[in-house]
């Protein structure tokens, strides 16, 4: 199998009358889905075409709200052959501008509703209002063979994602077809996932993350629940919904699921299906999963670590009583075919203890940071592998070690990239939002790691008054939700080292 | 009620208070403030409150928050 839609294709095939998707409102079959999916991609195409006359796969923005029709949008790009960049539609215009200005979107598919962010973002493409209905049904379907992604080579982009870049600006990571189809065969694999598991969706698809249930279900053949954002408000009505729509396997932020133990769900509800636990992006609470553990110990929970830079993720460990003894979690094994590392001064080191960045070799590796071959190059190295020839090695700027088991458990960011509720942050991006106030001279923001809050350190103009919820609420036009730090502490004069530089330590010595 | 809607404005400024009767079922509240405004409720008025009282209903104004914490400081 060499490309998504093959993958795709051949499932759609095998399952016909299962339900392939649902987001509460909207369910359908794999053939329905299949059937809308392909008439988008002829729609598509003829927007943008693509293949042999058409030349190289060009970047097609998604709006990805949570719903089924945005995961559509997604599969009828690649089927017509192009690549796939999903938005956050309640993202800034200022943030989406930079997106668009990055990779000059020539097509973007959504709905009507997000014409008005796209054009203030300077989008001036066009944008393909693409909305699935329940039944889909006497809809003429184009023919296999004349869908160019089935033409697609595994090199080929089959989807970007943007991250948080420390400057400001938002950067690309472009990942092909060939490094999620190896990644969710080995998963699939390793965990014996199949087509009778219910994926609960709780990542949002702007999220890299949530790549893995998109791909689990076309692979595995299993549904795909979009669960309502308003649904993981209330722990009890997340559980009562898991259970209503027979949820089996969830994979989610930590922070979701220690939400569920901190507001003490289980004395009222409890999960009646799920069997799977896995997660990912963040270290997890080790009080809030003995909870977990305790009260469900039919569930298998797994930790799962990984990479924006790479598709899925590259190691998972499973939980036993006996880790969850210990302090920290481990890492895990590389999924078969994955190579990690650890990394100190160019060399490797075994020994327990020392401590390196992590590096990843694996035919998961992304392609590169979108046309930008100099951030490429300093993450991205070729070294010589295990037989000698040569192997493309990510530096993933995470810094572990060793135990005495020979497990690898994760120590800090070597730079001030930040977890927070699961989402990758760079701090500077923050600080780069905070410093577009007329108002604020020099700020350094820093994340309290003990009580997970982003804290901003500000100084404002002389004579200039603010509180600090005036400057959180001028920073939402400028930063995510998500990014908006939950204090902001007001300095006359930020504390400079001997080199005149924000004194980083100081600051986070008040925390 | 002060206190109350002094918690409120710390965990999001920019909400209407005295107005929105959405908080939860409109998302203006997102999983993330529940889990911090449940922990200060609790230590500010001095309550548990138990996972049977965390339903959207409680939580979509701060009206309705305010007969909750009362309903559970009666109860205690």
């Amino acid at each position: 199998m060499n490309n998504l839609t093959a993958l795709w294709l051949s499932t759609a095939i095998k399952y016909p009358e299962k339900t392939a998707l649902s987001d509460g409102s909207v369910t359908l079959s794999f053939r329905q889905a299949n059937a809308i999916a392909r008439c988008w991609a002829a729609d598509i195409l003829q927007a943008l075409p693509a293949g042999e006359e058409g030349g190289a796969p060009r970047p097609v923005l998604v709006a990805a709200e949570r719903d089924v029709s945005s995961v559509l949008r997604c599969l009828a790009v690649l089927m017509a052959g192009h690549f796939y960049v999903p938005y956050d539609p309640e993202m800034t215009s200022e943030k989406l501008s930079h997106i668009v200005s990055d990779c000059a979107p020539p097509l973007a598919l959504g709905e009507e509703k997000h014409r008005e962010k796209l054009a203030a973002a300077g989008y001036d493409g066009v944008l393909l209002p693409l909305i699935a209905e329940s039944d889909p049904e006497g809809k003429a379907l184009p023919e296999d063979s004349s869908l160019p992604g089935l033409q697609t080579s595994p090199e080929t982009p089959a989807y970007m994602i943007y991250t948080s870049g420390s400057t400001g600006r938002p950067k690309g990571v472009l990942k092909s077809h060939g490094a999620m189809l190896y990644f969710i065969q080995a998963f699939k694999e390793r965990f014996s996932l199949g087509s009778e598991e219910v994926i609960g969706n709780q990542t949002p698809f702007f999220f890299d993350a949530s790549a893995k249930d998109i791909y689990l279900m076309a692979a595995a053949g299993a549904t795909l629940e979009i669960i309502p954002p308003e649904k993981f408000v209330m722990p009890v009505t997340l559980i009562e919904y898991l259970n209503e729509r027979k949820i089996t396997y969830v994979c989610w932020v930590p922070t979701a699921l220690a939400l569920v133990t901190q507001l003490r769900t289980f004395e009222v509800v409890k999960p009646a299906t799920l069997r799977k636990v896995f997660f990912v992006g963040e270290v997890f609470p080790l009080k809030q999963l003995r909870k977990w553990f305790e009260t469900l110990p039919d569930i298998e929970y797994v930790n799962l670590y990984g990479s924006t830079e790479v598709a899925g993720i590259s190691s998972a460990h499973v939980i036993t009583a006996d880790t969850l003894s210990d302090d920290t979690l481990p890492l895990g094994e590389a999924l078969p075919g994955t190579r990690m590392l650890l990394i100190s001064e160019g060399q490797e080191i075994r020994e327990a203890g020392q401590v390196g960045e992590i590096a990843i070799e694996s035919p998961a590796l992304a392609l590169e940071y979108y046309h930008d071959p100099e951030r490429t190059n300093k993450c991205f190295l070729t070294c010589d592998g295990p037989d000698g020839q040569p192997v493309r090695r990510l530096m993933t700027g995470d810094m572990a070690a060793f135990d005495e088991a020979g497990q690898l458990h994760f120590l800090a960011r070597a730079d001030s990239q930040i977890k927070h509720m699961g989402r990758r942050i760079e701090l500077g991006e923050i600080e780069a939002g905070a410093e577009k106030l007329s108002e604020i001279v020099r700020c350094c923001c820093l994340y309290d790691n003990n009580k997970k809050k982003i804290v901003l350190f500000a100084e404002l103009m002389p004579g200039v008054t603010r509180t600090g919820k005036e400057i959180r609420s001028a920073l939402k036009q400028h930063l995510s939700e998500y990014m908006i730090p939950s204090k902001v502490v007001m300095m006359e004069h930020l504390p400079l080292n001997a080199n005149g530089k924000i004194d980083r330590q100081q600051l986070k010595s008040t925390l | 009620m002060d206190e109350l809607m002094e918690i409120l404005e710390e965990i999001d400024p920019d909400i209407d208070y005295e107005k929105e009767t959405r908080l939860i079922d409109g998302k203006v509240l997102d999983s993330f403030s529940i889990v911090s405004l449940v922990s200060q409720i609790s230590e500010t008025f001095d309550i548990e409150i138990g996972p049977q009282y965390l339903i959207p209903a409680n939580f979509n104004s701060a009206a309705a928050m305010w007969k909750m914490i009362q309903e559970i400081q009666d109860e205690e």
